[in-house]
Parts: structure tokens; sequence; C-alpha cells
């Protein structure tokens, strides 16, 4: 029986890989879009419903497009990822090897788990693209919804800007968030978004989760000319100039290619990650022939907190 | 109802719902030079600037609402914000179907906006920023520290975090002002501030981090980029009536490489700067050993006090010129130098009056008016080099300190013998240490080579420890009990190497400190013994005084995982035999003290820590009171064996715990204290004709304590307002003595202490605080301070009620009658200023009314006696200043 789900799986993470990579590629719609200002926010989360002494933070930037576009994701993760290479270049630095040699084993660790999903907003594509990690990297497309809010009279001044506060249930969650039409943003952490301006400050009721902004940076020029010049360096979201979705999977593209699926496609990989990790893991080192896409994801993924109260209460 | 009023009934329903529903379409079309703008935002606000509506542009820019009309429709506000495009609003027009509306191009993508977090908190570094709890009142950086949570700041310019003394402030990470902070705190605008760390456990000496753990505060000010890069000062020169004069001039810069901070200041309105001499905690200590000098041996006679500011009634005279520059030569070198001088001429008017309740029922009052003027002349010179390395450490400072304090007292009372009184003592001290921490291959070991070698010169207080004093004699007054004044010359040759020997001399004093540290990765052992050996002779009162003291203590640390245990025990037996020269008049005092210390620290996270201090402290040896007694009797024969009558013990148990989460600027401690003392009985001498002769009285055999103090803060709405309450309950079992027999007396005390701080919030700002003390014994004691500031434009009054009480005044136990009271009263202190630029001079005219006031207060229980005190202010004051700021 394991025996033939492992076959199924193997041919379902082969074929997925392959074939359903290539034709979404031609779907993903998103014209690449310059940086126009950056936000950074910090996560406090109460994750333990049963220990709410226990929160959980972490550090995020929303790089804000010129054209509507915008990404989310995790500065903790990034921050990893730069220490990670470090360590890589340190151990080749104090370990030189001559020709023939093998290098001695590199031991790299972490130091925390971090969220490894990113959302590509698109406003003029109607669409959110959500970059997710399952021992690969997947990218699937979403239809971009809103959340209904309601604004309400209660106006405050956050950082000497005048916020406005708005209400909405999204998620499973009852959300109190204040905005600043002065920043002309339709964006905020997480999925909360759809106001007109940028969100400030946002949490639901029990505030059990809490998103901050900790700091608004207008991007400069000399952004633009932030260029990628080592593949395997990590993006330095903080400087680089660009919203563009990740590349993509083909046959012979370097290992930080992202596989593109439909959202039914993803949900049933999850479900099997989910059921079988350990089965499913192995089953996508071989189908990338033990090559790690994500390492940084891995291992942080090792030291996932259990969530018993997690930020979407509706997919839990 | 008839069939018309149904009709019009529903008519009117009709109507209102028509009325109620009444719906618009708004379309529009948003362009650029005739192309659709795609995305921007589009806001529609009613008359109350309340958002109705919004959306954005479609791909053609076009956009089209359906709104509720409520009020007018030519009230609302339509605005269309996108970046890269000026922002565009109008009223609604009324008579267009589609409303057109052209967006310009802007090359500005948006405002610049400073937005950072207000605390952030990284391991045991929390930085809070100094913009988000200031506001344009402030002046300087001390204005701002008074709001931030867990910061308290007293008058005196003295700054704790949590309870707990600053050991240093840093400027950028450089301690420019060698200890004396307050100088810089009030002198350094809050604009040159970016933010504030609070560094906890913190260890100054990069070689011993991770090595020896520290329990130690410190603030370091990060200066703001753009501020460190020119040199700003000011001259703030004031006159007025009568014969007023306040100048300040100062010069600061404190760039990356170099810092100074000068400044010159005069006045003749009560200032005094001796806030200017607050010395941070770490100054004080000796050596690495960590032990503080209980010695303060530049202090005199006290100056008679009121509760109210100094500035209120003392007429004064005082310049002060201050000098503090530091360089850094290399990363870690730098070279800073401190020089200071110091002029002060106080006069002091205080009258007093005594009121003797006397056996018979009646009242004796005498009248006393004093007279007190100080001169004080300081000269200061500090100069320091030093390396601190994460391998090294090597400091050299040299101080050369001179200080010379004169003092004429009109007592007013013609039996004193102090009448008039008058004294005069200067104290000169020079200093050079040598400290040389190397590195050492094992990393976790260090050696320690310290060179210390002094001269100091000048009149000394001999004085019994205050925790000793406090536990033999919980009801004494004074802290510290100056016994004697003696006047000595001390040369100290101190050579420490590797495990710490000291050797000094004093006279004939002699001081041996030796230290043995061992230590690994966990464990951390520390033995240090102290042998001390004082004789030292009064030649005035023909007395002498031998003092021996040894100490031993013993210190573990551990670390596991995230717990911090210290423990420490240090035993300490001190011996002081007060005699006159031939002995046959001697007084001896044994104490005992044992004090085992266990301070465990758990951080749960980054914001939320737990910290437990229990603490024994154990005292056996003989009470204060009969050493003091043997002082004051000094030309008299005493018994020589009284100090071996009466033997006291004290133990003391102290459990506090903490619990801080200042991103929400919370923070709680609560502390329990068990205190007990016991006696035996205390000899009391009277004279009889021309001879003493001893009695004993019963004293009551056992005494004991509890008290419990809880302290929170919060801070709210944005940091506006800051929230301090504490709480001191106190349950007392003990005995007192009246008219030779012991009466037992249980005592319960609660005491609410609250602070309440709002900021300024449409031109006001009020500062409330209480302070409620109720006893069993005791009444009700009140005490309210309300200061209420407008400052409306350019004009602000302030006007406060500074220190009310109504305290029905005690003691029923002490008196034989119980309706005495006594009260502080002080009228309301108006002040009222009013400010005006020209020409980049600021312009302040300031008017204050300070008018009399009365202060009583009753002494000790023990006797039959009610004071009161009597300062006249200074009355109506006017001073017009002008301040010229400049950059460089």
């Amino acid at each position: 029986m394991f025996l033939i789900m492992k076959n199924k799986l193997f041919i379902l993470i082969l074929f997925i890989g392959s074939t359903i990579g290539s034709t979404y590629g031609q779907i993903a719609n998103f014209t690449p879009d310059t940086v126009a200002s950056r936000a950074f926010y910090n996560l406090q989360h109460k994750y333990d419903i049963t220990d709410p002494s226990k929160i959980y933070e972490e550090d995020f930037i929303l790089l804000l497009g010129k054209n509507g576009t915008s990404l989310y994701t995790s500065l903790s993760s990034q921050y990893q990822q730069f220490s990670l290479s470090r360590q890589r270049k340190e151990h080749q630095i104090q370990n030189p090897v001559a020709v023939g040699e093998m290098m001695p084993p590199l031991r790299v660790t972490v130091s925390r788990y971090t969220t490894p999903t990113q959302y590509y907003f698109n406003e003029r594509g109607n669409s959110i693209y959500i970059r997710e990690w399952l021992v690969r990297n997947y990218v699937y497309r979403q239809d971009l919804v809103y959340p209904t809010w309601e604004i309400h009279t209660d106006t405050a001044t956050i950082y000497n800007i005048l916020c406005y506060k708005a209400t909405t249930n999204f998620m499973g969650r009852d959300w109190e968030a204040w905005f600043a039409p002065d920043l002309p943003f339709r964006k905020g952490p997480w999925l909360l978004s759809g106001l007109p301006g940028l969100i400030i400050n946002a949490r639901d009721q029990k505030e059990e989760v809490m998103f901050t902004l900790n700091n608004f940076i207008v991007a400069r020029l000399g952004d633009q000319t932030y260029k990628i010049t080592d593949p395997y360096e990590p993006i330095d979201y903080t400087k680089y100039g660009l919203i563009e979705l990740p590349p993509q999977y083909f046959p012979g593209t370097p290992n930080e290619s992202h596989v593109y699926v439909n959202e039914k496609e993803y949900l049933k990989l999850k479900g099997m990650f989910i059921r079988d990790p350990q089965g499913f893991t192995k089953m996508q080192m071989d189908a990338t022939k033990g090559v790690d896409k994500n390492q940084e994801a891995r291992m942080a993924s090792r030291l996932r907190p259990k969530v018993t109260n997690p930020i979407d209460k509706l997919n839990q | 109802m008839s069939f018309s009023r149904l009709l019009f009934l529903i008519a009117g329903l009709v109507l209102y719902a028509i009325h109620g529903h009444a719906q618009i379409n708004i379309i529009g079309e948003i362009m650029n030079r005739n192309n659709g703008v795609e995305g921007a935002s589009i806001i529609l606000k009613d008359g109350n600037n309340r958002i109705i509506g919004y959306g954005a542009s479609d791909e053609n820019g076009k956009f089209s609402f359906r709104i509720g009309q409520d009020g007018a429709l030519d009230s609302i506000l339509l605005e269309v914000k996108m970046l890269g495009y000026k922002p565009w609003s109008s009223k609604l027009p009324s008579d267009l179907p589609i409303y057109k509306i052209n967006l310009e191009k802007s090359d500005v993508l948006l405002k610049a906006v400073d937005i950072k977090s207000h605390v952030q908190v990284k391991g045991d570094t929390t930085s809070y920023s100094i913009k988000a709890y200031s506001n344009a009142q402030d002046v300087t950086i001390e204005d701002v520290l008074k709001r931030i949570p867990g910061i308290d700041v007293k008058e005196s310019g003295e700054i704790s975090f949590q309870g707990k003394l600053i050991s240093h402030l840093y400027i950028d990470g450089d301690d420019l002002l060698a200890g004396k902070y307050t100088l810089g705190t009030r002198t350094i605008s809050h604009e040159m501030i970016d933010k504030l760390e609070v560094l906890q456990n913190h260890q100054p000496i990069k070689m011993l981090q991770n090595r020896q753990l520290s329990d130690n505060v410190a603030l370091n000010l990060v200066v703001d980029s753009l501020a460190a890069t020119q040199l700003v000062g000011q001259m703030d020169l004031g006159v007025g009536l009568p014969s007023n004069q306040r100048n300040i001039i100062d010069a600061i810069l404190l760039s990356k490489k170099l810092k100074l901070l000068n400044t010159l200041k005069t006045n003749n309105i009560g200032d005094n700067y001796e806030s200017d001499r607050i010395t941070a905690l770490s100054n004080l200590e000796t050596g690495l050993s960590g032990r503080i000098d209980e010695l303060n041996y530049l202090s005199m006679l006290d100056l008679p006090r009121a509760a109210i500011p100094l500035s209120a009634y003392n007429r004064n005279l005082i310049g002060s010129l201050s000098l503090n520059n530091l360089k850094k030569l290399r990363n870690d070198y730098l070279l800073r130098l401190n020089a200071t001088t110091y002029l002060s001429r106080d006069q002091i008017v205080n009258n007093q009056s005594h009121t003797y309740f006397l056996p018979n029922d009646s009242l004796y009052t005498q009248l006393l008016s004093n007279q007190s003027r100080f001169q004080t002349f300081r000269q200061e010179a500090h100069a320091l080099l030093q390396i601190n390395e994460n391998n090294k450490y090597i400091t050299n400072h040299l101080k050369i300190d001179f200080q010379n304090i004169s003092n004429n007292t009109n007592t007013g009372d013609p039996f004193s013998s102090l009448h008039p009184y008058s004294a005069e003592r200067g104290n000169i001290d020079l200093q050079n240490n040598l400290q040389w921490i190397p590195s050492l291959k094992k990393t976790n070991d260090f050696l320690i080579f310290e060179w210390l070698v002094s001269y100091r010169s000048g009149i000394e207080d001999l004085t019994i420890d205050s925790v000793l004093s406090n536990l033999t004699m919980p009801f004494a007054l004074n802290d510290k009990e100056v016994l004697q004044k003696v006047a000595n010359k001390e040369i100290a040759n101190n050579i420490s190497i590797g495990y710490n020997m000291r050797n000094k001399t004093l006279g004939n004093q002699s001081f041996v400190n030796t230290s043995v540290y061992l230590r690994s990765q966990l464990l951390f052992l520390n033995m240090e013994s102290d042998l001390g050996n004082t004789r030292l002779i009064d030649t005035a009162n023909r007395l002498q005084w031998n003092d021996q003291e040894y100490i031993a203590t013993f210190r573990q640390d551990y670390m596991l995982k995230k717990w911090k245990i210290i423990f420490s025990l240090p035993l300490r037996y001190r011996n002081i035999l007060y005699a006159d020269q031939s002995y046959s008049m001697r007084s001896r005092l044994n104490q005992i003290w044992l004090d085992p210390n266990l301070q465990i620290r758990y951080p749960v996270n980054n914001k939320l820590s737990f910290r437990f201090d229990l603490r024994h402290l154990h005292l056996t040896g003989t009470p204060k009171d009969i050493f003091r007694g043997a002082m004051l009797t000094n030309t008299r024969a005493l018994n020589s064996n009284l100090s071996e009558l009466a033997v006291s013990t004290s133990s003391l148990f102290s459990l506090k715990s903490e619990y801080q989460y200042p991103v929400n600027g919370f923070m709680a401690t609560f502390t329990a204290t068990y205190q007990q003392m016991n006696f035996e009985s205390l000899p009391s001498m009277m004279l009889q004709g021309d001879i003493w002769t001893n009695t004993r009285i019963p004293w009551p055999n056992s005494s004991n304590k509890w008290i419990a103090h809880t302290s929170a803060e919060k801070n709210f709405f944005y940091q506006r307002t800051k929230l301090s309450l504490e709480h001191r309950w106190q349950i007392q079992n003990s005995q007192v003595l009246l008219s030779q027999n012991a009466i037992p007396i249980h005592e319960q005390s609660h005491q609410y202490i609250g602070r309440f701080d709002i900021r300024y919030v449409h031109n006001l700002a009020i500062n409330l605080a209480f302070n409620i003390r109720h006893t069993t014994q005791e009444s009700t004691r009140l005490a309210l301070s309300a200061t209420h500031i407008n400052s409306y434009q350019r004009f602000g009054i302030q006007y406060s009620v500074a220190n009310w009480s109504l305290a029905p005044e005690i003691a029923r136990y002490a008196f034989s009658r119980d309706k005495k009271s006594a009260y502080n009263f002080y009228p309301i202190n108006f002040i009222a200023q009013h400010n005006w630029v020209s020409q980049n001079i600021l312009f302040k005219l300031e008017a204050r009314n300070l008018t009399n006031a009365k202060y009583f207060h009753s002494t000790q229980w023990q006797e039959n006696l009610l004071s009161a005190n009597t300062f006249p202010l200074r009355g109506l004051s006017i001073m017009l200043s002008a301040k010229l700021n400049f950059r460089l």
C-alpha cells in the first residue's frame, strides 16, 4: 500500500514538475513593476490557544510597486538566508580544497522558524500569486478579492500621519485596522488590503494577532541599479528595486526556480505533505535529484512551533 | 383612525423612505493628457471629514460609486490620489453627471515619512524612539526621559530604571561626562537625540562581557545622524527684578570621533548646580571588586531644608564652568578630559518654632531664627586614557580634586554652643589609577592588574554604616550618623596583581584586600576578603577611635540555558572602640553581619523577564544607641562595661520579582520583606548630681515587620499619558517604652503613591501626584501635588499646588495626648510666561510669584515636641531673557 502511494506521489510530482509547471507558466500575467516604497511590519501572534503567553514574532517587508503591485515576504527569512550564505562562504574560505580533494561536509545552522510564504499582489490582473514551500517552491494564483471593510469615523494620528479606523471579518477573525489615506497604496500586511490607504496597524479583536508598521521608506533611484550578481545569493528585498514573479522551473533551470501550479494541485500536494511529511519530502528530493531548492525554509521548518491558533482560521 | 389620517401617514412614510434611501450615482473619469489613469485611489468625505465611500479607477480611468445621500451633496469632498501624480480634491459639483478629473504628473512620488517603532527590544537592549515620546514644549532630553516607561527622573536629576539607579549614561556609546550625567541630560536638546537605549545587565568592560555577570543598567543616547555633524550651542542671557540674573552659554559637538560639552552658567535666582554633580553608580565603585566608598568625606552640616525646591528660598550667587571633551583616537581608544570650576554662595533663612508638651498639659513655645551662609569653591580636573577592546582593557585615570567649604550660621539660640557657628574645611584629593586586563589564551579566564596611587588630605566624617544603623536602631532618623570629624592625611599605594592584593595606609590604618577568582564557562567563583584596621586620634576632643573590619565574601554564578543564578555570601565583622586617650572611658561596637543573597533571573522572551532576589540579612551586635551615647558624653565618665550589656540580633528576608513588558509600556514589580529584631535590654544613663549612673530599661525584646511593596506603571494613548501606582503595605509588631513600661504595639499601614502625567493635548498638560498613608496608629495622611500647564500659542501659564498635605499627626503612644496635628500647606505657585521670536532670538518674559511657605513637622516620637519651620520665599520676581541658538 505504502509503495503504491509512494509511486503515485512520485509520478504526480514528476508530472507537476515538468508538464503542468510549463503550462501554468504561461498563465502568469504579472508585469514586473518598479518599487515605489517599502513598508516594514512586525507580527506578534499568540499561536498557542492554550497558552496566550506564548507569542510568536516575525518581521516582514511589503514592497509597494508603482503600478498597483506588491510583494509581502518575511524579512526574518531573508536575514536567515544571508546567514546561511555567509556560513557557506566562511566554510569555503576556511577549507581551501585542492583539485581532486573533497570539501569537508558543511554543517550550517538556522536559529528560528520563518514564514516561507510570499504574496504577490497584482491589482491590474486582479490576482494574487502565492509562493508556498512544500520542500520545493510552488507558485499558484488566486483571484484578488478584497475583504469588505467598514470605515469608521474614528481617526488617530500615528507617526504624525492621519489614520482612519476600519473593521472587517476576514478569514474567521474580526479585524481592526488603521489606515493612512495619505499613503495611497491599497495594501497592508499579509492579505489585509483593499483600503484606500496603507494599513499602519492591524489587529484582531481578541488581540491574538497584531501587525505593526515599524518603518516606511520611500524607494531611492539607486535601488534600480541593485543587481543580483550571484545566482546563489538570496535577494535583499530592502534594496531590490523590482517586483516580479520568481523564475519558473523548467528542466535545467537553477535551483531557485519555482514550480507553477494551480490552486487545486497545490492543495492536493499540501494534503499529501500533511498526511505523510517524511515520504513526501523524500519523494520531492528524489524528484529534484537531491538538490535542495530552499535550504533555509527546509531547515527553519523543523523549528516551526506547534500552531493551534493560526492567523487564518478558515483554513486550519 | 380616519381614512385621511391614514393616507397622510402612508404618504409621510413613503416620503421618508424616499428621502431615507435616496442614493446618488457618482460616475467619473480620471485622465492624464487624454489617457485614462488606472488604479487611482478615490475617497469621498462628508462635511465632517468622514470617509463615506472609496474605490479605484479601472483600466480606462473610469470609476462609479453609489452612495446614500444623508447630507447636502455640495458638502461632499472627492479626493483622488495616485502615486506619481499630484493629489486632486474638490467639492462635488451638483450639475455634472460625469466628473472629468485631470490628474497632473508629479516628480515627487511621496513625502518621506519617518516611521519607526516606539520601542524595540533586542536581547538586553530596549530602544525607545525619542521623537515618539517628545513634544514641542520639551527643551532638554531629560524632559523626554521622564515620560519613558520604567524610567524615573528625580528632582535632583538622578535617573533610575525600574527603581535601580543607572550605572552609566553614554552618548553614542561614550561616557563623555565621566558619570556626572545630569549636566548632559539637562543641557542636551532632545532634538539632537534619535533614540534612547536601555542596556540591562550592562558590563562596560568588553573583556569581561560574557565572563562576569552584571546587574547594572546603563542608558545610551543615540545621537541623530544630522545633529552629529554640527557644533550647536546656545546663549541664554536674562535679567530681572529684584536684581535677578541668569546666564547660560553652552557649546555641544557630538560627532563620532570628537565629543565636547562645555557650559558656563551663572545665576542669583536660587538655582543651584548641585545636580551637575550627580554621579553614576559605577564611578563610586572602587576598582573591580565593586565595593562602594561609604565615607562621604565632603559633607558638612546639612542645609536646613523645606520640602519645596531650594530655589524658592535660597538667596544665592553661583557660577559654574564645566569642560568635557572626548576624542576617539581609534575605534576602541579614547582620551577624555573633564574639568569643572564651581563657586557658590548660598544664604538661607529659616524661622523655627518648637512647641513642647509639658507633663502638666501646658505648652511651651520657643521661637528661633537662623541664617546660614555657605560658600563652596570646587576645582576638579580628570583625564582618562582608555583602551577597551574585546581582548584587551587598559585604562589610566588621573584625578585632581580640590574643594573648600565655609559655613557661617547664626542659630538664633543663645543657649546653643553653636551660637554663632562657623567652620571651614578644605579637601585635596590626587589619584592615579591604572588597570590592565590582558587577554589570555583560555578565553574564559582573565587576569587583573591594578595600581592605585593616591594622596588625600582633609577632614573625614567617621560614620556608622547605614545598613547597620537601620537594623540596630529601626527608629533612628538619619541614615548615616556622623560620629566624629577627624582631620587626616592619607597616602595610598595600592598594587593589585593577579588576585588583587591591596595594601593601604592611612595614618596607622592598614587595609588588605585579597580576591581570588576562579571561573569556567558556567561557574564563577569569587572569594574575597578584606582586613582593615584604623586607629585615628582626635586631638581636639582628646579621643581615639579604633576600627577593625574583616570581610569575607563567597560568590558563585551559574548560567544554565536561559537561567542566570548568582549566589553570594558576605560575612563581615566590625569592631569599633571609641575611647579617650587613656582608655579610661570607652565604648565598643561589635557587629557580625551575614548577608546571603540569591538572585535568579529568567528571561521568558525578549520582552518578558522575571527576576527574583532572595536576601537574608542577619546582624548580631551592640545597638548603636549605646555607642552614640558614648560620643555625646565624651567628657563624662562612662561605664566601660556598658557596651557588653546589650546585644541585638536582626534578620531580614526579602523577595523581589519583576515583570516588564516595555513594548506597551507596562512594568510591574513586587517585593516582600520580612524583618525581625531582638534586643535584650537597653541601658540608660542618668545624671545624678555630677555622676552618671546606669540603669537598665526593658526594651522591646522582639519586633517584627512585614512589608509588601507593589508598583505598576503603564503608558496610554500613544505615550501621551503615564500612570504609575505604588502600594506599600506594612505590618509591624513591636513594643515601645512609655513611662518605663513596655507597651505592645500592633501597627498596620497602607501607603498609596500615584502619579498621573498627561502630555500636551490641546495645549494642556496636567501632572497629578498623590500620596496617601493610612495607619492604625496614626490617622490618614494625604499629600497632593498638581501642576497644570496651559500653553496657548506663545503664552503659557503654570500654576501648581506644590505639595499639600494634611496629617493629623501622630502618636498616641508617644504623647500622652492624641490630638496633635500638623500639616504642610503650600499656597499656589504661579508662573506666567510669554515667548516671542525676533531676529532669530527667542525672548521670554517670565513672572513668578512664590509666597511664604510654612513647613510643619513633628519630631521623633520619643520627645514631646512639635517643630515648625518657616522659610521666607522669594516673592514676586520678573525676568526677561534672550536666547540665541547657533549651529556651525
